[in-house]
């Protein structure tokens, strides 16, 4: 055994009767809870992942994406007047 | 905020893959399975680091909501564990609070429940004997008692817990073996 893997198996066998320690029921459910909602937050909508699509594309076929979904949501709202 | 980038080891944990690709992809539920899988551990270094109980909730809330912030930035190979124990340590040192640790605070820790059953007389002997090590860890300087409870609670490999505290793998063997040599003394 090396002396690096000596040590681990030291420290592991020396650390061995520490108690484990929780967080309470409460907070736990708190923290759980704002995470998720962070998440959520964080979650892209249908705009903004076409926009991600979109600069991964070549800059051209970029271009010619974003003109038809310009051209196309303008038809959209004109056409309701 | 500055990004982390930790590449899964050998080490990792079974099913993170799966998991790393949720939280890639913006699946909500995906950091509460990382919080499930994750949160008692992280608590436990957070808490044993900070020797605070609010500190260590309020840093282990900020890194799992740093995770759902990053989550679709994620490499495909991050390792989750390094990644949560590196955002959570530096944020305890970017708030600087690496206070030492208030001895009488240690009570909370030693209130843990145990999970084996034990005669009475067994029970307060090991109690004593968690508390002693409690302790003894709690004075030493922080880079001894980080690595120690990196690579001998939370099981990391030296390799792991330098990636975690930033340093190269072979200094991570050397402070091992001087954290093992003052903890041995601490406990004498």
């Amino acid at each position: 055994m090396s002396d690096h893997q000596d040590d681990v198996a030291a420290i592991r066998k020396m650390v061995a009767p520490l108690e484990s320690v929780e967080m309470s029921e409460l907070s736990s459910r708190r923290v759980r809870k704002r995470a998720m909602a962070a998440m959520r937050e964080t979650t892209p909508t249908g705009v903004s992942r076409f926009l991600r699509a979109l600069r991964r594309l070549e800059p051209a076929l970029a271009f010619a994406v974003g003109a038809v979904y310009m051209s196309l949501t303008l038809h959209t709202l004109l056409s309701g007047y | 905020m500055r990004s982390v980038i930790v590449s899964r080891t050998e080490t990792a944990e079974p099913g993170e893959t799966a998991l790393v690709a949720k939280l890639r992809a913006g699946e909500p539920a995906a950091v509460g399975d990382a919080f499930d899988r994750y949160n008692s551990r992280l608590f436990g270094f957070v808490l044993r680091m900070s020797g605070n109980r609010q500190t260590a909730e309020d840093m282990v809330q900020e890194t799992f909501v740093r995770l759902a912030k990053s989550g679709p930035r994620l490499r495909e190979d991050t390792d989750l564990r390094a990644w949560l124990f590196t955002v959570a340590r530096n944020l305890l040192r970017s708030h600087r609070r690496w206070a030492a640790v208030d001895a009488d605070r240690l009570e909370i820790l030693a209130e843990a429940p145990r999970p084996i059953q034990a005669t009475a007389h067994d029970q307060l002997a090991e109690r004593e004997a968690a508390k002693r090590l409690e302790v003894a860890i709690s004075r030493l300087a922080d880079k001894y008692r980080e690595i120690i409870l990196l690579v001998g609670v939370q099981q990391m490999s030296p390799a792991e817990a330098a990636s975690v505290i930033g340093t190269t793998p072979a200094a991570a063997r050397k402070r091992l073996s001087r954290a093992r040599a003052l903890l041995r003394k601490e406990l004498e």
